[in-house]
């Protein structure tokens, strides 16, 4: 990880710039507006499930809460724009500071004790501001919810056209992506991963362990809302849906598909669960069912995930080659 | 080993008394370690030494009594921050971070005292350069110290049980410690890694202040210039292990606990 | 006065209903080590069993044993197919996840089976209520408190006297310990999830007469036996049941007295209160360890 590697650095590079070429071969190839937007908006829960992945993979709390800040940035923003007539810019930082304040106080209150109090309260939450949403109808829409916005626009850019739409969305996953990535090497991101593997020695090195904590469900928070209000100009409605537990469990799926200790693990598990649904045209009680039953033989089989499994077969290749004993 | 009387000593307990419900662990323990002394803390499974030594190093809260680390009160201090004083501890369990590598161990040691943040890693600043040379250079020392040079890339998780315990005392050392507290590090060792392992403390201890708490009589015997056993919360004997060892009633409380 | 000592003695049924399923969520907690986030979907298929049995024709009194053993036998396959392989596995949130997802699996299985609307569930208790003391109450009510008394003290008997029992408090207070004295763990474990899901089920069979059973009713059940739990303390059977009681009788007095409609609202502001003045919980152990 500190290591100097010329040739790691010339890998990513490499990455990077391939990551740009599909983004814009995509853009521009493809035409169908429904393809378009489709990959604009799984841009955007891929960017959620990136934020879980923050607290999952990042300091190995189960977020099951997370889509209380995803809401945030839904109804900020739809309440921003509709409701109040601010620029779409603003709506979306007040989402975004309001997210951060959440996270500060429930984090404070439940990460100092054992992991179930922080993913109970925080699920629970998410069941009391579905409910909230639903009843003060004047400031959310009620249980319809809020619709029927004026054109959304980010800066110049207009977010209503689709390959706009795709444009932001896939800069905006990248651009966090390689933060994220900077983050998971800086000495923040030892401290996460030292408290993920070993917490209590992690504490007898110095680390403070809840103040981690804190500081990466804080910094999870932003992303998960700014994933919510990105996805109001795909959906153009805002429910109290955006708290329901179908969203838990997509993004848990994401991020375990991929595995949860790669930073684009989440990314790929997007890429196939937002796909295969459309295709399959399931029915919400089905799709939350085998969603549920794959994370679980996940986790009995491959808890690392995709990620693991291509470790694993690479490690087992490499013996069969390998016979230098003195590497 | 320094013998100034009036210096304030490395680490100070005064009365420890630990209850838990109606167990009392631990019954009226003191002791004194003096700066650059090997200090061993030995007695029967159960008999409290681990509670003591929990004590000791700050990470529980004695019922009463008074825990002092270089003359400085540690009661209630969160652990993190007595670390960061200057204290090292490894564990007895759960040792190192498996799934990291040696290299990252060890950069989980230090990492607590690094000065540059995420800007500065994106950056390359001046902060982040320092950081990283120190680091390196520490490191070295340290894998040379420990024997473990060639392996810096490989997984900690795979590496033989000894060779943990090495590293569990390189990410100690990574800070450069004034005071380290081993516990039961030789436990499960074989007698050439326990001949290993007293040697690499040997090589270490000049200039620090070291705590163990062991079974294994020869590590004791090797390493420690006074040892404190501990029988059923009580302290039993505080003087050189030659002598503790031949102690009538330490000799009972061993062959009394040998059938577990 | 007369109101105040019915919705005294409303909340402590409530509060009895609440300790089997908090009681059964402490053991899995103590026991096991995990949280078990599918506890709601037990209490859910409880409920759901004893609806089968009964709309079948099967007499009440019959149907709510066997529900609780039809939750039997789905928890031991349970235990030992899914959470064994998760718990001893590499990480740490296994059971969480495993335990969430399975639960979510489960609401959505009822759902497509049974629709998602509530359905009846008949008890000769019927409506008839009996009047002790001056109060009414629903002949369902008292049963469910009698059921209660009777499954929790049989349990703490159990626990307190029996080698089985001995054992499974070993394995609470000391996994290792108890595994050098030759206790098999494992299958200690297998018991406690068994036991702690069965009483969910119970409580399911016993409280769907009173309010009809719907594929979320687990939710309930779940958020009600976290609470109390963490009211109580985390892996305390006494402090489970005190929270019980006392989530109980505070949510009656709060529904009668104050307003129906914030009272959801109630167990969240204790579990907050208790997470920020007491965070070990009323009777819990003064050390919370993170595991």
């Amino acid at each position: 990880m500190w290591e100097k590697g010329s040739r790691r650095v010339v890998r990513e590079v490499m990455y990077l710039a391939a990551a740009v070429v599909v983004i814009m071969a995509f853009g521009l190839v493809f035409s169908d507006p429904f393809v378009v937007t489709l990959a604009g908006y799984t841009c955007a829960f891929a960017l959620f499930a990136l934020s879980v992945n923050i607290i999952l993979g990042g300091i190995g709390e189960v977020p099951l809460g997370q889509c209380l800040f995803f809401g945030i940035g839904s109804y900020g923003a739809a309440i921003g724009i509709g409701k109040l007539g601010l620029s779409f810019e603003i709506a979306l930082l007040g989402a975004l500071v309001i997210s951060v304040i959440g996270a500060a106080v429930i984090g404070a209150i439940t990460l100092r004790l054992t992991g179930a109090y922080f993913s109970i309260v925080s699920w629970g939450l998410t069941g009391v501001a579905m409910v909230a949403a639903t009843n003060l109808e004047p400031i959310t829409g009620g249980p319809l919810g809020l619709f029927g916005f004026p054109q959304i626009t980010l800066g110049p850019l207009q977010l209503g056209n689709q390959q706009t739409y795709f444009f932001v969305t896939a800069t905006t996953l990248l651009v966090s992506i390689l933060f994220l990535v900077a983050v998971r090497r800086s000495p923040f991101g030892a401290a996460m991963e030292s408290v993920r593997q070993n917490q209590h020695l992690a504490q007898s090195v110095g680390v403070d362990v809840t103040r981690v904590r804190l500081k990466a469900f804080m910094l999870s928070a932003p992303f998960a809302a700014l994933a919510g209000a990105l996805t109001v100009p795909y959906a153009q409605i805002v429910t109290p849906e955006v708290f329901s537990v179908g969203n838990t469990v997509d993004s848990l799926l994401m991020v375990l598909l991929g595995g949860s200790q790669l930073i684009v693990g989440p990314v790929i598990g997007a890429a196939i669960f937002t796909l295969i649904p459309q295709v399959l045209d399931l029915d919400p009680n089905v799709r939350i069912l085998v969603f549920s039953a794959i994370i679980i033989l996940i986790m009995m089989f491959a808890p690392g995930g995709l990620h693991q499994l291509g470790v694993r077969l690479r490690e087992r290749l490499g013996r069969a080659r390998d016979v230098d004993p003195t590497r | 080993m320094s013998t100034r009387p009036g210096e304030t000593p490395a680490v100070a307990a005064t009365a420890i008394v630990k209850r838990y419900g109606g167990v009392t662990a631990l019954n009226g323990v003191s002791l004194e370690v003096r700066n650059g002394e090997i200090f061993g803390i030995i007695g029967p499974n159960g008999a409290g030494k681990s509670t003591l030594f929990d004590i000791l190093c700050g990470i529980t809260a004695p019922s009463s009594g008074v825990v002092q680390i270089r003359g400085r009160d540690v009661a209630g201090l969160p652990p993190h921050i007595i670390a960061r004083s200057g204290v090292a501890r490894t564990f007895q369990r759960t040792a190192v971070f498996a799934e990291a590598t040696v290299l990252e161990n060890l950069l989980y040691g230090r990492h607590a005292s690094f000065r540059h943040g995420v800007i500065g890693r994106i950056l390359g600043s001046r902060s982040y350069r320092q950081d990283q040379d120190s680091f390196q250079a520490r490191a070295k020392e340290v894998l040379a110290v420990i024997g473990l040079a060639g392996d810096r890339s490989r997984k900690a998780g795979v590496l033989a049980y000894g060779v943990q315990r090495r590293l569990a005392v390189g990410i100690a050392l990574m800070a450069d410690p004034k005071i380290m507290f081993l516990d039961e590090p030789a436990a499960g060792m074989n007698g050439r890694e326990t001949a290993d392992f007293i040697a690499l403390i040997r090589a270490i201890a000049p200039g620090r202040t070291i705590l163990i708490v062991e079974h294994d009589m020869a590590v004791i015997r090797e390493l420690c210039g006074r040892a404190l056993v501990v029988v059923d919360g009580k302290p039993v004997v505080l003087d050189e292990p030659h002598l503790v060892l031949r102690h009538p009633e330490v000799v009972s409380a061993y062959l009394g606990a040998e059938d577990d | 006065m007369e109101l105040l000592v019915q919705t005294l003695v409303n909340g402590l049924v409530l509060g009895a209903g609440y300790a089997i399923i908090a009681v059964g969520l402490t053991l899995i907690f103590g026991i096991v080590g995990i949280a078990n986030f599918a506890h709601g979907a037990f209490f859910a298929m409880g409920g759901y069993a004893c609806y089968l049995l009964t709309v079948r024709g099967v007499n009440y009194f019959v149907a709510v044993p066997i529900s609780v053993l039809i939750v039997v036998v789905i928890g031991l396959v349970t235990e030992l197919i899914i959470i064994r392989r998760s718990l001893y596995g590499e990480s740490h949130h296994g059971s969480l996840i495993v335990t969430f997802a399975l639960g979510q699996a489960v609401i959505a299985a009822l759902i497509l089976i049974f629709g998602p609307d509530p359905l009846p569930v008949a008890s000769p208790l019927g409506q008839s209520t009996l009047r002790l003391l001056g109060i009414f109450v629903t002949a369902q009510r008292v049963f469910i408190l009698a059921c209660s008394i009777l499954v929790l003290g049989v349990l703490g008997l159990w626990l307190g006297l029996s080698v089985k029992g001995q054992q499974v408090v070993a394995v609470a207070q000391n996994p290792r310990g108890a595994l050098y004295s030759g206790i098999n763990v494992p299958w200690i474990r297998t018991l406690a999830f068994v036991l702690g899901v069965a009483a969910a089920g119970l409580a399911g069979a016993l409280l769907g007469p009173i309010s009809t059973i719907y594929p979320t009713m687990g939710y309930g059940a779940l958020i009600v036996g976290f609470t109390v739990v963490i009211l109580g303390g985390m892996g305390s059977i006494p402090g489970a049941m005190f929270g019980a009681l006392l989530m109980g009788v505070a949510n009656a007095l709060f529904e009668t007295f104050v307003s129906v409609s914030w009272t959801p609202a109630l167990g969240w502001v204790l579990v907050i209160a208790t997470l920020l003045f007491r965070p070990q919980g009323l009777l819990g152990r003064a050390q919370l360890h993170r595991h």
